[in-house]
């Protein structure tokens, strides 16, 4: 369905762009003013968490349309949790552009809001929002599908009160590297004619913990049903093939009650597209949050703060648990490394093989130079090596290799 | 014959009378049908031996129908002459025959025959000037010459009588829409129907009439009007607009109608304005009217006074056309060979019409020449056209038929590698009859159709299609009553077909057909009032989208989104009435009646919660034809006009319209892929008011008409799209949708001179557009709930047009376009939030495209003038975008390699030259 329409859309503007390619017409940079300025607005992301769940907020700007990062944290403001009645709760910047603190234990029945003064001395303030109570999640399944799994996550309000949810999650999983290297190269062996060594467990780096954030938005509502349920509303899918469910997966999934309005952030968030924007699109609309300048209130800010409690459930998932599926085939092959004579004789005073030493190859074997590097002439020194994103799990969607303490 | 100029008849008469009435015993017999004079005397001559005496030009509008057995020949002429001012005198064997002023009194009595008027039918002889005579009447003549009208009586009655008639096209017996007839002594004054029928009651006497049409010579007749009569009027084309103008101090239905906001062009005025690929362009023509906009360049789709695109009601020949363009935008669906006059309702919306809230846009084409066989063709650059006309039966049926398609395709092939396995084609025909039964019935036949197709590199193919046909019966009962029979069917469809990839190749199907039935009274009670009422309805059946794999490999699942059906009915009653000379009013209402019909799956929401997926809380399965739910209401059309003096008058209207079936666009334009929704239980119907005020003053001689309208108007449940709306293949509209409320305000001013060397329009408009959400329970509130300006918010608007004749074959005419650029909101910036990359877009059309400017100039080049010769032909040769000026037809935004830029996108960035052959014969 958006497929099609997608489709037709791309047709009419071939077709428009069919008159420019006659001649008659013609396309040119379009830079309005609006677009051209540095539109630096604050974006606040987080929420005020009530229980026992540290409160986090992220500040960052927005950049313009022609850069190429998008990441701009807003480092030096001061933000607070403020309490209608007067208490303040204030959260340090723990990282650039982000402000945390432990469990405020703040009041259920009392509005909360956000305080922000940033660096450059502009004040921003959010609504009041009151405190929602998340319920607990009831069960996160796995129905298996033709395509693969689904991971789908059912909750209930018995006092019909929450009526509004979002979930994020984070998932976890084993990822091994197609090859494993026992040997490291080691230039401090103290052998001096050894260039590798074996590999403590702390230096494996076959086998890591991959996680991933979401990054879709996930809400869904039951205030049309008789009663506060929501069932089997589905979190993620992970098809059949996929690395994430080789060895073992675990998903977390967090729970927010929401209040309608931020729950109509959300889906407004969801719904405005990545397209940019012809005219052959729907209009994307533009998505006020609840926080404000007050200092400059025609200034935008974009983001909505509210306060909940926080549910999670953690579910893990072990091949044994699936179905037989195909194992994705493995992509690397050990690479005999050829290594210039001269350069591999090398002492100490030497340099060592630029590759070997920045880790692009990873020896496979042990490097013992001793024999060969005196004879004459020194012959071609042949090493089983691989190229490291074979090996190393590390530089695979910045894998870990010790086991989170989640871990069962 | 034998003509005698005989001065002396009147004297010669009286001395033989009495002597005439005895000689004659011979007894013959005679059945003349609608016989001449000619005939008639020819037929006598034959049968008594009588030599006949006459003035010819006397006797050029008698008509004799006359049966008779056995009777002399005093009897006969007595009978042919009953209630006639006709006279005769025997003197031996010759007769003379008299159209006597003066003495007809003073004659003996019984020598005229004074029955009263019930004598039997079959002997009565009825004068009836609705057939012309044979003999072609000297244009001098038939002005000066004075048409008795009724049955004539020795005194004039008092009070009032009924003239009634068709005014028509001397050379091609078309009927003339439009055209006026006034009596300036009385100041009343009817226009001619969409027939070319009028029907105007004035006091009995003498009267002079003055008639105007489009694009025809004034002409005036004059008349002594005994009682009820008909009086076909015959006028002649203005051959060319360089004779210099008669000052007419009657050309005024600018400012005497009560009718406003009602702009008519005629297709010579249609034909000055130059075009981007030299052939005239009727919608393009609309654009340049005041208070009609459209987004882009290449758009037929037009707003008028703050409407949406699909606002207005495109009725050609009485058909409702879906789509009227071609190629996307680039040609308007109507043949300009064909096309006789467009009329534009922006305010006064008769209460015939229904429908839609923002305007009619009534196109009409010619009637075929019912005299002789003729045609024309055009060769342009992209497309050729050929039409033919003729008499099928001589004056009573003709036929008229044009096709146009184009051979675009060589100019595609020229394009660079990515384009050049495109083609793109269109073809429309078009087929109209016209036969008159008898004086008082008359059948109207039309046929259309109109084909599209694109490939666009080979991957997708586009067609779309009309498909119209319609049969009129109009039945005059008596002079002052008429009525119009019609059944109809309209059809809409297009299909998408992608065969790329054969694994996920498709067609995509939407159709609609409209089934109409239609029944109009007019009814001219009295010279002050004039009454019209009827019924309507239109049964739809739209199909919103079939998505069907398309070839054997296609792994496509079928996609059906449920038909839908409706029927739309509506009664109407209306009434002009003319309070004093110088106050009219009219008043009409219109009630709307609109049944949505099963087969239909109905979703049901909770209450006050936003119209999505998640709040469904049931849905209702309704059978075959059942009524699911109904909306209705009345809609009033008012309107005033008091006249301040004679060339200046002062009108004001108030109209309100409801709408039932909304265009579903994802464009700002109208497009090929765009879909109609019916009015269900989630999409309520539109509902639109709007109130006018104008004034209108003629000037110089009424050579130039100048007019200022104001106008405010409110639109209730116009459908806005959610962000990222999914709109084909959607059987869930109402989750897409939202319902926003309009409102519209704008200043029209115009100055339009007819006549002379030099003609044209200047017009300009001040209007403001801005559309509010106002559905609480959307979930979404666009522009935080304020006012934003909608996508065809254009405030200023300036349009010239100009012709100038510097000989009788050679013309040029400028069109000048100036509008502020449309709305557009913007993506000002980018940002990181929920895990994703997130673009920040300013509020609802905020910003603006720059302005546009555009410069067009063409000449008309005719060939000899010689009136007798095989074929005319003309060429015409311009320029379109003279200055070449780059206006933005689109504005979008493109990543590329993780940058977002802006681009501005021109269909016409530089001058166009075209030219166009034209031939008639």
């Amino acid at each position: 369905m958006g497929k099609d329409a997608d489709m037709n859309r791309k047709q009419l503007a071939k077709l428009i762009l069919l008159g420019v390619a006659v001649g008659w017409g013609c396309k040119k940079h379009y830079t309005p003013k609006a677009v051209s300025t540095a539109n630096s607005y604050l974006v606040v992301e987080g929420m005020i968490a009530a229980g026992s769940d540290s409160t986090i907020i992220t500040l960052s700007r927005t950049v313009q349309l022609t850069s190429t990062s998008v990441h701009k944290p807003e480092a030096g403001a001061k933000i607070a949790v403020d309490d209608q009645q007067g208490g303040s709760y204030p959260l340090p910047e723990v990282d650039s552009g982000k402000y945390a603190a432990p469990p405020l234990n703040l009041d259920n029945s009392h509005k909360y809001r956000l305080d922000i003064t940033t660096a450059d001395g502009q004040t921003y303030v959010s609504d009041y929002v009151p405190v929602k109570v998340t319920p607990p999640v009831d069960t996160i399944s796995t129905p298996i599908t033709a395509n693969g799994l689904s991971i789908t996550v059912s909750t209930h309000d018995a006092s019909n009160n929450t009526r509004y949810y979002r979930w994020d999650y984070t998932e976890t999983f084993i990822y091994q590297s197609d090859i494993e290297a026992d040997y490291i190269f080691d230039p401090t062996n103290p052998d001096t004619l050894k260039w590798s060594r074996l590999r403590t467990p702390a230096e494996q780096i076959h086998t890591c913990y991959v996680t991933l954030n979401s990054s879709i938005i996930n809400v869904n509502s039951s205030a049309a049903l008789k009663q506060d349920l929501i069932s089997n509303n589905l979190i993620t899918q992970i098809p059949k093939e996929s690395e994430k469910i080789v060895h073992r997966y675990s998903i977390l999934v967090k729970q927010y009650a929401l209040t309608q309005d931020a729950y109509n952030f959300w889906s407004l968030l969801k719904s405005n597209t990545q397209n940019i924007g012809t005219i052959f699109d729907a209009q994307p609309s533009v998505n006020q949050g609840n926080i404000h300048c007050t200092s400059n209130p025609s200034l935008p800010v974009i983001g909505y703060v509210s306060a909940s409690t926080i549910a999670q459930k953690r579910i893990f998932i072990d091949r044994s648990d699936l179905p037989v599926w195909p194992i994705p085939g493995y992509q690397c092959n050990p690479d005999p490394k050829v290594f210039k004579p001269n350069a591999i004789c090398w002492r100490r005073s030497s340099p060592a093989p630029a590759e070997l030493n920045a880790g692009i190859y990873i020896p496979l074997e042990a490097i013992s130079t001793a024999a060969e590097c005196y004879k004459e002439p020194i012959p071609a020194f042949t090493v089983k090596t691989v190229y490291y994103t074979c090996a190393d799990c590390r530089f695979h969607l910045n894998g870990k290799t010790h086991k989170p303490s989640f871990w069962k | 014959m034998k003509k005698i100029y005989f001065f002396g008849l009147c004297f010669v008469m009286l001395c033989r009378l009495a002597a005439a009435q005895d000689v004659n015993k011979k007894t013959i017999s005679v059945n003349f049908q609608q016989a001449t004079i000619e005939q008639v005397v020819t037929d006598l001559e034959a049968k008594t031996g009588y030599h006949f005496y006459y003035t010819q030009a006397q006797f050029d509008s008698l008509k004799v129908t006359l049966q008779l057995n056995d009777k002399p020949l005093e009897v006969i002429l007595n009978a042919a002459f009953q209630k006639t001012d006709y006279h005769y005198a025997i003197i031996d064997q010759n007769v003379f025959l008299s159209k006597a002023r003066q003495v007809s009194t003073s004659l003996a009595p019984g020598f005229f025959n004074a029955q009263p008027a019930n004598a039997p039918p079959a002997n009565a002889a009825v004068t009836d000037y609705t057939v012309e005579t044979q003999a072609k009447v000297a244009e001098a003549t038939t002005e000066n010459k004075i048409y008795e009208i009724g049955i004539r009586t020795n005194s004039i009655k008092a009070g009032n009588a009924t003239l009634a008639g068709y005014v028509r096209n001397i050379k091609t017996g078309e009927a003339i829409i439009g055209a006026s007839i006034y009596n300036p002594d009385d100041k009343l004054g009817v226009s001619t129907d969409q027939f070319g029928y009028y029907s105007l009651t004035l006091p009995r006497g003498r009267h002079t009439l003055i008639v105007k049409g489009l694009g025809m010579k004034d002409t005036r007749r004059k008349i002594i009007l005994y009682s009820d009569g008909k009086l076909n009027i015959e006028m002649q084309e203005q051959v060319t607009s360089l004779k210099e103008v008669t000052i007419s101090a009657e050309k005024v239905a600018n400012v005497k109608s009560v009718e406003m906001g009602v702009n008519k062009l005629d297709i010579k005025s249609i034909k000055q304005i130059p075009t981007a690929f030299g052939e005239a362009d009727v919608l393009r023509v609309v654009l340049t009217l005041p208070g009609v906009q459209s987004v882009g360049e290449a758009t037929t789709g037009f707003n008028v006074r703050g409407g949406a695109a699909d606002q207005n009601l495109v009725l050609f020949n009485d058909a409702t056309i879906y789509n009227p363009s071609h190629f996307f935008g680039f040609f308007s669906a109507f043949d300009p060979d064909l096309v006789k006059d467009i009329e534009l309702y922006k305010s006064t919306i008769p209460e015939k019409y229904g429908g839609r809230l923002s305007s009619v846009l009534d196109v009409t084409d010619r009637d075929g020449n019912k005299k002789k066989f003729t045609g024309s063709a055009g060769i342009g650059l992209l497309t050729s056209r050929l039409n033919i006309e003729g008499p099928i039966v001589k004056d009573k049926t003709s036929f008229i038929f044009g096709g146009r398609t184009t051979y675009s395709d060589w100019l595609l092939s020229l394009l660079p590698e990515a384009y050049k396995h495109s083609s793109a084609s269109f073809y429309d025909l078009n087929l109209g009859i016209t036969h008159q039964i008898n004086d008082k019935n008359t059948l109207y036949l039309m046929g259309y159709m109109s084909q599209d197709h694109f490939r666009l590199n080979s991957d997708t193919a586009y067609a779309y299609s009309n498909k119209n046909a319609n049969i009129k019966w109009k039945h005059n009962f008596n002079n002052k009553l008429y009525s119009v029979l019609l059944f109809g069917i309209d059809h809409y469809d297009y299909s998408i077909t992608s065969t790329a990839n054969p694994v996920d190749g498709y067609q995509l199907k939407f159709g609609v057909n409209q089934y109409n039935g239609r029944l109009d009274f007019n009814y001219y009670t009295n010279p002050k009032n004039t009454v019209d009422f009827g019924i309507s309805s239109s049964f739809y059946i739209l199909n919103p989208g079939n998505e069907q794999p398309d070839g054997a490999k296609s792994l496509v699942v079928p996609d059906v989104v449920e038909q839908q059906r409706a029927l739309e009915n509506a009664i109407y009653l209306g009434d002009k009435y003319d309070i004093t000379p110088k106050l009219s009013l009219s008043a009409g209402i219109r009630y709307s009646l609109y049944a949505f019909l099963g087969p239909q799956t109905i979703d049901h929401y909770a209450p006050n919660l936003p119209r999505e997926p998640v709040n469904v809380t049931d849905s209702t399965t309704y059978g075959t034809n059942k009524v699911i739910n109904t909306y209705g209401g009345p809609e009033l059309r008012l309107s005033a006009r008091y006249n301040i003096n004679d060339d200046m008058s002062l009108k004001a209207a108030y109209n309100s319209m409801r709408q039932f079936i909304h265009l579903i666009s994802n464009t700002t334009a109208i497009s090929p892929t765009d879909t109609y929704q019916l009015s269900d239980p989630n999409i309520k119907p539109q509902y639109g008011q709007q109130v006018s005020l104008g004034l209108y003053r003629n000037a110089m001689a009424n050579t130039i008409e100048t007019s200022v309208e104001v106008y405010y108007k409110t639109i209730d449940n116009y459908l806005d799209y959610r962000s990222g709306a999914t709109l084909l293949l959607q059987p869930h509209m109402e989750q897409q949708t939202l319902n926003t409320r309009g409102k519209a305000y704008g200043v029209e001013f115009l100055i339009r001179k007819t006549a002379g060397k030099l003609n044209g329009w200047l017009s300009y408009t001040y209007s403001r557009t801005y559309l509010q959400q106002d559905d609480p329970y959307a979930g979404e509130l666009i522009n935080n709930g304020g006012w934003y300006p909608a996508n065809y918010d254009k405030p200023n608007d300036f349009n010239f047009n100009g012709n100038y004749r510097f000989s009788h074959r050679f013309s040029v005419s400028l069109d000048v376009t100036y509008s502020t650029g449309r709305p557009i909101t913007l993506p000002i910036a980018k940002y990181e939030y929920g895990g994703s990359e997130r673009v920040y877009y300013s509020d609802r059309n905020a910003y603006r495209i720059p302005d546009y400017f555009r410069t067009d100039l063409s000449m008309n080049i005719e060939g000899n003038h010689k009136v007798h010769q095989l074929t005319h032909n003309s060429w015409s040769i311009g320029v379109y975008n003279l200055t070449g000026r780059a206006n933005a037809y689109s504005t979008f935004f493109q990543e590329q390699g993780g940058v977002i830029n802006g681009y501005q996108l021109s269909i016409f960035a530089k001058p166009i030259p075209f030219i166009n052959y034209n031939i008639r014969f």
